[in-house]
C-alpha cells in the first residue's frame, strides 16, 4: 500500500523543523562545556573562571619600584634554610613574640624527606 | 523571520561567541594529573614570575634548571609554563613597563589554602592588602594575591586536582621559600594566624629573630630579618633544589643571571646561594644532602 506523497513530504519537514534547534542545541551545550561554563552553588561566589591574567607591575601590586640588592649583611652567620633532621630550636633573647611558639623542647621539623610515591605531577594536558 | 529561527540564530552566536572565548583563554594546567585528593595547607605549590623578558627568562632558567616551556595563550598576556619531566613547575609572566617605571622583575610564591575565601577574609582581618582579588583559573583552582602587613608579595591558591605531595623536591623542583622582613615576629604572628602555621624559635642572629614556620609536621618556610639596613622591602625568596649550589651559580653567571650571595653553608648543612635571572628576579638555589636530611621527615 502505498502513502500519500505529501503526507511523507510533511513528516519530512517535521522531522527537519525538530531536528535543526536541537542539533544546535546540542551544540551550544558542548560549546559550553568545553567553555568551562557550570556555575554551582560554591561557584556563585567567583563567577565565570578568568579568561585572562591580571597580575601586572603596576603599583598596587607592589612591583613598581626595585628593592635594590640589599644583600650586604648575608654572610656567616646569616641563616635562611630549614633546620636538619633533629635541630631543636630555643626562645631568643628579647621581649615574647606575639604569637604562640611551640615549646624549645620539641623538635624543629624538617623538611619533606620521603621519597616520591604514586603521587603524579600534573601533566600537561 | 519566524520566532523559531531567531531563536535558532541567538543560539548559534552564543555558541560561537563561547567557543572564541574559550580558544584565547588563561589556559594553566592542573598541578595535579590525575587529580588527588590531598592537600596540604601552607606548602609552596607553584609560583610565577613577573618578567619583561620572557624569551630571556625562558633561556636562563632552561639552562639553569633543565625546565622545558609550553607556551599558552591569553588575551592579554604572554605566559609560559615551566615544565620539569613534563611537570608543571612555575608559570613565567612577561609585562611590559611602563614609561618611566622600574619595576622589579619578581618572583610570587603561591601557598596553598583550603578555602581562598577565608584566607581572604583572615588576610583583611590581619592587616593584608589584596592585590589581585580571588577568581577561578579554569583546571587549576581558585587564587588571589596579597601583600602582608609589611609588604612582602604572595599569593593562595586552592587546586582544584589537590596538591603536590609532600615529599623530597627532586633537582630542578621548589624545596624552600624565605620570608625576609623587618620584623619577623609580628610577621610570623600574621602567617601563623591566616595559614595556621607552627612557629618555632631558632636561635636569634645577629639581625634578629629567625622563625621557622611549620604545617603539618614539617618545615615549610623560615622568616628572617632583612639582611641589610635601608631602604630594602620586605619580600619572599624562593628556593630550587639543585645538586651544586657552586655549579648553579657559575652557570647563572654564563647565562646572564648575578650571583648575589655566593654559595655559602646554611644550617641544615647545604650550600644555598641567592642569584638574579637576567631581568634581576630573585631565586634561590640550595642544595639537601639526602645523607644529612635522613631520618625522617616528621
Amino acid at each position: 500500500m502505498s502513502r500519500c506523497a505529501g503526507c511523507e513530504a510533511a513528516q519530512r519537514r517535521r522531522t527537519v523543523r525538530l531536528a535543526v534547534p536541537l542539533a544546535l542545541a546540542l551544540a551550544l551545550l558542548a560549546a559550553c562545556a568545553a567553555g568551562g561554563v557550570g556555575v554551582g552553588v560554591e561557584d556563585e561566589y567567583w563567577g565565570d573562571p578568568s579568561f585572562d591574567y591580571d597580575m601586572d607591575f603596576d603599583a598596587p601590586f607592589g612591583f613598581d619600584e626595585p628593592w635594590g640588592y640589599g644583600y650586604g649583611g648575608w654572610g656567616p652567620g646569616y641563616f635562611v634554610g630549614p633546620p636538619a633532621w633533629g635541630h631543636r630550636g630555643g626562645p631568643g633573647p628579647g621581649a615574647p613574640p606575639p604569637h604562640r611558639i611551640e615549646p624549645p623542647s620539641r623538635p624543629l621539623p624538617s623538611i619533606p624527606t620521603g621519597r616520591r610515591g604514586s603521587g603524579m605531577r600534573g601533566m600537561p594536558r | 523571520m519566524t520566532r523559531g529561527t531567531a531563536w535558532v540564530l541567538a543560539l548559534m552566536v552564543m555558541a560561537a561567541t563561547r567557543a572564541a572565548a574559550a580558544g584565547t583563554s588563561f589556559d594553566v594546567p592542573p598541578l595535579m594529573q590525575p587529580p588527588v585528593a590531598s592537600e596540604h595547607p601552607g606548602k609552596l605549590i607553584w609560583a610565577e614570575l613577573m618578567t619583561p623578558d620572557l624569551e630571556a627568562a625562558k633561556r636562563f632558567y632552561g639552562g639553569l634548571f633543565g625546565w622545558s616551556f609550553r607556551d599558552i595563550r591569553a588575551p592579554s598576556v604572554e605566559y609560559s609554563v615551566a615544565l620539569l619531566d613534563g611537570a608543571p613547575i612555575a608559570g613565567l609572566v612577561q609585562r611590559t613597563a611602563r614609561p618611566a617605571s622600574k619595576p622589579q622583575p619578581a618572583w610570587v610564591p603561591f601557598l596553598s589554602v583550603p578555602s581562598v575565601r577565608a584566607a581572604a577574609q583572615a588576610i583583611a582581618a590581619r592587616g593584608g592588602r589584596q592585590l589581585v582579588a580571588p577568581r577561578a583559573v579554569r583546571h587549576r583552582g581558585r587564587q588571589a594575591v596579597y601583600a602582608d602587613p609589611q609588604g612582602a608579595v604572595f599569593a593562595v591558591c586552592n587546586s582544584h586536582s589537590g596538591d603536590p605531595p609532600d615529599v623530597l623536591a627532586a633537582p630542578g623542583e621548589w624545596i624552600w621559600s624565605a620570608l625576609v622582613t623587618k620584623d619577623p615576629a609580628a610577621d610570623a604572628a600574621f602567617y601563623h594566624e591566616v595559614f595556621g602555621f607552627e612557629v618555632f624559635d631558632l636561635p636569634r642572629g645577629a639581625r634578629g629573630a629567625h622563625l621557622i614556620l611549620a604545617s603539618e609536621q614539617y618545615a615549610r618556610a623560615s622568616v628572617n630579618p632583612l639582611p641589610q639596613d635601608g631602604d630594602v622591602r620586605p619580600h619572599w625568596i624562593d628556593f630550587i633544589r639543585v645538586d651544586s649550589a657552586a655549579d648553579t651559580a657559575a652557570r647563572a653567571s654564563s647565562l646572564g643571571g648575578r650571583v648575589l650571595v655566593e654559595p655559602h653553608a646554611d644550617r641544615h648543612g647545604g650550600l644555598v646561594a641567592l642569584l638574579a635571572d637576567p631581568a634581576g628576579a630573585l631565586i634561590g638555589v640550595m642544595e639537601w644532602n639526602v645523607a644529612a636530611g635522613a631520618g625522617g621527615a616528621k
